[in-house]
């Protein structure tokens, strides 16, 4: 099989070019992050003098000095980030994979009373106050591990996604025969639609690990106990503030005259970038290997 | 530093797991105190501080407990926001009516808010619970700070005059000999720039970036000041020989300052990116882009700003100095309606306006940890430590609780900084609408226009691109479609019969 | 009872649903009464539910001024510029990324084209002005060295229409081909076979049974996004652009000139009608967009 697919592919001369496109692309892609690197190594004088430069004029570590200066602070906020991404992408992926399956079935009577359900709120909210009240005052969510997971659970757009693709990948008949079988709901559901949907599985994780990765609204709101910050929330406040700072820095206030420093304020936002981006670029490739052919419904019948 | 990395994960999980279930509370008990017997009460204050500059806050928030468990039988749970989270964060509170006590506003949260009840009216509080207060505090500033004629509001004791001035590099101007003590308007500023245009050409001769203001200095002699109005758009403007507002786009005296921006620009003396670049100070003095800033006129700026750029800087022409409302409204503490114990809360807003013990606790930490004494009055750095921001307590809310003048100086500070300042705000003259608000409920959806077509003109304005009398006349026209004169009328109804109350 | 029999009989679907459904309950449902707060003069002291309905006055400020038209015209116009284009360049860089034989490669790209999604839009912005900015921008400079006419990137909206589309599209066409590359990747890869036993073409083969394959995501996608087609991206559109007043003619979109006319007033009532204007009209437009795709093949409707 493996063989017949080699020579079901596209011309030599096409495929050069294929490539040529896609190297352009990528270097479209790549060139900013380059220039974004080059900025959080080069020294904020220099940044001042002479703007952005894809060649440091000046090498300096002092805008990653800064952001590691909070050293156990950030520790943490990393670890905290990675436990919300954890248990957010887990609690996320499954929700909207049980949701969509029974759509998915055409037997079942309910679904445009679920479908409906889904979509109101697809194009409804009520807006960010009346959340906060809801998850502060009566969920009572603040400084929780909660507050950093519920607010940005169930996507419904991936309900319909997931949705589309257990509908096209996976025949009812095979359903219907397990279920003649005797296979439970729940039983068909885990040993047979999970191993089928992992393409779309992995989709979903994906998004919400990014999601979670950067999602630092949440903590904004909710947290204020630093034992609970995540690290782009970190991040961000440190560079907000670092401006406000600049800002501030000839209003005369009495703090800031003993800041005789500059801050690296352009050169430690792009760090952080890098710092806050790194770990999750490089779990793409890890996800990548689900989107493989031959786990299909083809291949097993087969 | 793998160690490190375990410690902090362990740390983060414990963390989680932990914060779920907070302390419990000390039971209620009533004490007898200087004011009476009172029940105890934790109050919640809600003020933005500068940020990773507080490790050391738990333990200073138990100090300033253990004072106030004894003084008023309350504690106080701080929420000590990062300045940037404040500023998202506080509006939501107030929006969602979470309840707190005593929360830090400026002008526009007070104003965007008095008129939705957020906050408790003071006049009776304060002359029951904080007499002391209302002796210490100008009347010029408590009346300042009223929205109808009623105190919503304490403003925090500091100087209360606002002006601006120029501050410019010294050894440019020593360079070219300049006479910053002849510069009375926008039309002596022409030989400097012209001698910076030819001979530094590294240099902008006026720089300007994309949060500049106006140049406060009058295009020529002999112009009149026009008052701004708080809470409305800077196109609305008030003659205070009339007492008549009008749209300050029509006046000669605008006409001619942005004609002159115009003149500028196409002399090249104005920098290219004017419109995008956003600079700090810093950025501009360090980076070798501009030869002067313009900030406030209040004293010891030019000390302050020359440690923070790094060379020295003098002033030149001070703006006069007005006590405005925009100005008194800059920093304020406020009780919030959501509040279960207001008068509790005014008691301690006294006790930080007249206990020379509290303030410096809040303001500076703990003595021995966080600095030590010098004299009575003078504190500097513990031995070994650099920077105030290396004591684990530097929150920089001086200038956002409480009363001023009850402060310590840092050795390095000048011993008569409180003198200078009382000075300055007696020498600054009343504006004729202090005190005035309009109440917009009426003018909003013209405010809401207005404020969009600000964005679009003021700053292309300012940078002195195009053609200025072209611009200037589609702005007009603007304006009066968006409804200005209804503001105007407005406006000048409101003030009419304000005057009358008076 | 025949119902309850119903019910009984998709029980453990119905329990499936739960998680979500409660979910849905707690984050959408809910606070769904924050849509009042569009037709209420808001009282902090009487709470937002307590205070007292004033029609649709919050909503008047929106069409106070004339441009309000040019602005609405300028955000459905970009929205469905990014909407097809987007669609067309996602699907096409997934069906190329499939095609490409070498999968060390197509994996390198895909990570690759993935990468500008992690920028937010204001570093985005910075990338941006690093490169067009009229004092150090590269492209200036590369401009003044080849002896081109100069030109202030930050003043001609004309060059900003296509400059945001660009800028949308790099930042999102990788991360949006995701999608399709899984509903690829679970594709039965027996009618290729089939077809190229048939002596189907590799183009016929993408005509014939690819894009059919994708045409329900497509259509999905299509109807879904047609929900925010007045709802403007603002870090694109804010940001990027710097927030240069003579680009407003080509940058202005709703959320934009919502928000420079409301931050100096922060009222909360007429934010709210902003947003509830907005979702009328995505909610008729997804009805609508539904009613035809279901007249056209009824396989392919969403609800």
């Amino acid at each position: 099989m493996k063989k017949k697919r080699e020579i079901n592919s596209v011309s030599a001369r096409t495929s050069v070019v294929l490539h040529i496109i896609a190297i352009i692309g990528s270097l479209l892609c790549v060139l900013p992050f380059l220039l974004v690197i080059a900025i959080s190594l080069t020294g904020e004088e220099s940044i001042m003098k002479n703007g952005y430069q894809f060649i440091p004029s000046t090498f300096s570590l002092e805008g990653y000095k800064y952001i590691f200066k909070s050293g156990e602070m950030l520790f943490r906020a990393y670890a905290n980030t990675i436990l919300v991404t954890v248990v957010g992408t887990v609690a996320g992926t499954l929700i909207v994979a049980l949701y969509a399956y029974p759509l998915s079935r055409p037997d079942f009577p309910y679904k445009k009373f679920f479908t409906t359900f889904i979509l109101i709120l697809m194009l409804f909210n009520g807006g960010f106050v009346a959340s906060y009240i809801l998850n502060v005052r009566i969920l009572m969510l603040k400084n929780t591990f909660f507050a950093l997971v519920l607010p940005s659970l169930g996507g419904g757009f991936y309900v319909f996604v997931t949705r589309t693709f257990f509908q096209q990948s996976i025949p009812y008949e095979i359903i219907e025969s397990a279920k003649i079988d005797g296979c439970s709901e729940s039983r068909i559901f885990l040993k047979m639609i999970i191993p089928l949907s992992l393409p779309v599985l992995a989709v979903n994780g994906l998004i919400n690990i990014y999601g979670f990765w950067n999602n630092w609204q949440n903590c904004l709101y909710y947290i204020t106990d630093d034992k609970l910050f995540t690290l782009q929330y970190v991040m961000q406040q440190a560079l907000r503030d670092m401006q406000l700072m600049k800002n501030l820095a000839a209003s005369g206030s009495a703090e800031l005259q003993l800041s005789n420093i500059t801050l690296p304020a352009e050169s430690a936002r792009m760090a952080m970038v890098i710092v806050g981006i790194g770990p999750i670029v490089a779990v793409y490739p890890f996800i990548q290997k689900y989107f493989v052919k031959g786990l299909t419904v083809g291949a097993i019948k087969g | 530093m793998k160690k490190r990395i375990i410690a902090g994960v362990l740390a983060g999980v414990c963390g989680i797991m932990s914060a779920g279930c907070s302390s419990t509370k000390t039971a209620e008990e009533t004490k007898t105190t200087e004011y009476g017997d009172l029940p105890y009460v934790e109050l919640t204050m809600v003020y933005p501080i500068s940020a990773n500059t507080t490790q050391d806050q738990d333990m200073v928030t138990e100090k300033i407990n253990e004072y106030l468990k004894e003084k008023l039988n309350c504690t106080v749970k701080l929420e000590a926001l990062d300045t940037s989270t404040f500023y998202e964060k506080f509006p939501v509170m107030i929006s969602s009516s979470e309840e707190f006590d005593i929360g830090w506003v400026n002008s526009s949260m007070l104003l965007q808010n008095v008129s939705r009840n957020a906050f408790v009216e003071l006049d009776e509080l304060l002359d029951k619970y904080a007499p002391e207060t209302k002796e210490l505090l100008p009347e010029i500033t408590l009346e300042g700070v009223k929205v109808n004629n009623k105190l919503y509001s304490l403003p925090v004791y500091k100087e209360y005059g606002y002006g601006n001035s120029y501050y410019f590099r010294k050894d440019i101007v020593d360079k070219y000999d300049f006479d910053l003590s002849s510069l009375k308007t926008m039309r002596d500023f022409e030989p400097m720039l012209e001698t910076i245009k030819a001979n530094e050409p590294e240099l902008t001769p006026y720089f300007v970036e994309s949060g500049a203001m106006e140049p406060y200095i009058p295009a020529e002699e002999g112009e009149k000041y026009y008052f701004a109005v708080a809470g409305l758009p800077g196109s609305i403007c008030f003659d205070p020989e009339t007492e008549k507002f009008c749209n300050r786009v029509e006046t000669e005296e605008y006409k001619n300052k942005y004609r002159i921006l115009n003149e500028w620009n196409k002399k090249g003396y104005i920098n290219k990116d004017a419109i995008t670049v956003s600079a700090s100070f810093d950025e501009i003095i360090k980076g070798n882009r501009g030869w002067f800033v313009t900030t406030s006129s209040k004293p010891g700026v030019e000390d302050s700003l020359s440690t923070s750029v790094g060379t020295e800087m003098i002033r030149g022409y001070d703006e006069k100095s007005y006590v405005m409302t925009t100005s008194l409204m800059g920093s304020m503490n406020v009780i919030s309606t959501t509040s279960k114990n207001p008068e509790r809360a005014m008691m301690l807003l006294n006790l930080l306006y007249t206990d020379k013990y509290l303030i410096n606790l809040f303001n500076f930490g703990i003595e021995g940890t966080h600095y030590k004494k010098v004299d009575e009055n003078t504190i500097a750095l513990p031995d070994g430590v650099t920077s105030q921001n290396d004591t684990g307590y530097a929150p920089g809310i001086d200038w956002r609780l409480g009363n001023n003048y009850n402060l310590y100086l840092w050795d390095y500070e000048k011993p008569d900084k409180w003198e200078q300042y009382r000075s300055f705000s007696e020498n600054s003259e009343a504006e004729p609408l202090l005190g005035f608000y309009v109440d917009t409920a009426n003018i909003k959806n013209n405010i809401a226009a207005i404020n969009n077509l600000s964005t679009s003109y003021d700053m292309p304005l300012t940078a002195g691109v195009g053609n200025a009398d072209e611009f200037i006349s589609e702005y007009d026209q603007k304006l009066k479609e968006a409804g200005i004169d209804t503001i105007i009328e407005e406006t000048q109804r409101q003030y009419d019969e304000w005057k009358k109350s008076k | 009872m025949k119902k309850i029999q119903r019910v009984n009989k998709y029980k453990a679907l119905l329990v499936m649903m739960l998680p979500m459904v409660i979910v849905q309950i707690l984050n959408g449902y809910l606070p769904l009464f924050g849509l009042t707060i569009a037709f209420k003069d808001v009282d902090y002291s009487k709470g937002l539910l307590g205070s007292d309905w004033i029609g649709l006055k919050n909503f008047e400020f929106m069409f106070a001024s004339s441009d309000i038209w040019h602005i609405i015209a300028n955000t459905i116009v970009y929205n469905l510029i990014f909407i097809v284009l987007g669609m067309a360049m996602a699907v096409a860089l997934a069906i190329m990324l499939n095609e490409i034989r070498n999968r060390f490669m197509a994996k390198t790209y895909q990570t690759l084209l993935i990468l500008p999604y992690f920028l937010s839009m204001v570093v985005v912005s910075y990338i941006v002005y690093a490169f067009l900015s009229p004092q150090y921008g590269f492209i200036p400079e590369l401009f003044a060295k080849l002896g081109l006419p100069e030109i202030d990137w930050y003043s001609d909206p004309d060059l900003w229409r296509p400059l945001l589309v660009g800028i949308k599209m790099w930042s999102s066409v990788g991360y949006n081909s995701i999608i399709y590359l899984a509903t690829l990747a679970g594709m039965d890869t027996s009618l290729f076979e089939a077809a190229m036993i048939d002596g189907a073409s590799k183009w016929q083969q993408i005509r014939y049974i690819t894009l059919p394959m994708l045409k329900t995501v497509m259509t999905v996608t299509l109807i879904l996004s047609l929900g925010g087609i007045i709802k403007g991206d603002f870090g694109l559109f804010y940001q990027v652009p710097m927030n240069s007043p003579q680009l407003y003619p080509a940058t202005d979109v709703i959320d934009t000139y919502v928000y420079r006319s409301l931050t100096q007033l922060g009222d909360i009532g007429m934010s709210s009608a902003v947003g509830f204007m907005q979702s009328v009209v995505g909610c008729i437009l997804v009805i609508a967009a539904n009613k035809i795709v279901k007249f056209i093949d009824s396989d392919q409707a969403i609800f």
